[in-house]
């Protein structure tokens, strides 16, 4: 299902600074909400086509990236008469200062939308102070 | 009436005579759409992210097919603030006409990983056949 996106990270595999930093040129950049809570930071992106086996996500020091391979979702040997779906795979990376708890983050895809929750830790979670 | 494919003519003027919509000027939006079709039938893939199977309304009249719906807002009751916001909760509507005549009761429709899937088996007067000679 991912084969296309498969060959085309490891085509452009043997430079491992593309690989590491940079959007491949077929990437395009999804659209993306991002939300407060009380405790984290969620991040929705919509990735429409993409299963959930094709999804990285990849936390460096200030630096959440994404990144969705598009499968191949239409019928095998049918004709394709009209076609507006773009078939690019996606990639995203959003900064993130260090007031996030790394090792709790969490992410689950539900109706082609990739969402990641990101706890914060002491340093942006809101404490209530009790009065004696 | 069997309407033969004729693959000289630009694929735009195909097209132009299945894809129209009803709904172009009125609020909704229009989901991107893919059409397949093969021997047995024709597929039609509209791109809806984020909405969910119960908000998704699909007909069948009069050789059209519309697929109406809303994407609704992300539910998470701890929300506090929206620090940046691109997606749009919103009616979506898209009306295309069937390429070909469809047999009614066995459309199937399926969404996965945000995309609506619906198949579309070809009447049976309308597949092609084989004509044996005797």
């Amino acid at each position: 299902m991912t084969k296309n996106g498969e060959v085309a990270l490891v085509r452009k595999g043997n430079d491992s600074l593309a690989r590491r930093m940079e959007p491949l040129e077929d990437y395009v950049m999804p659209v993306a909400d991002i939300y407060e809570t009380a405790d984290a930071y969620v991040v929705r992106v919509d990735m429409p086509g993409v299963s959930k086996e094709s999804i990285s996500i990849s936390l460096e020091p200030g630096q959440l990236q994404i990144r969705g391979l598009i499968g191949q979702f239409h019928n095998e040997g049918s004709n394709v008469l009209y076609s507006e779906i773009a078939k690019a795979n996606f990639y995203r990376k959003f900064n993130v200062g260090n007031g996030i708890d790394a090792d709790a983050i969490r992410a689950s895809v539900e109706n082609g939308v990739l969402t990641v929750t990101l706890p914060k830790n002491d340093l942006t979670r809101v404490r209530e102070i009790p009065i004696k | 009436m069997f309407v033969r494919v004729n693959f000289e003519q630009p694929i735009n003027n195909l097209v132009q005579e299945f894809l129209t919509d009803e709904y172009s000027a009125a609020a909704s939006s229009r989901p991107a759409v893919d059409i397949t079709e093969n021997e047995t039938g024709s597929t039609f893939f509209i791109e809806l992210p984020g909405v969910k199977k119960e908000d998704i309304r699909i007909s069948v009249e009069n050789g059209w097919l519309t697929v109406n719906g809303e994407r609704k807002p992300f539910e998470e009751s701890e929300i506090k603030r929206v620090l940046h916001r691109e997606t749009r909760n919103e009616a979506f509507a898209r009306t295309i006409k069937l390429p070909h005549r469809v047999d009614l009761n066995t459309i199937a429709a399926e969404l996965e990983n945000g995309i609506l899937k619906i198949s579309l088996p070809k009447a049976e007067e309308v597949r092609p056949r084989t004509i044996e000679i005797k």
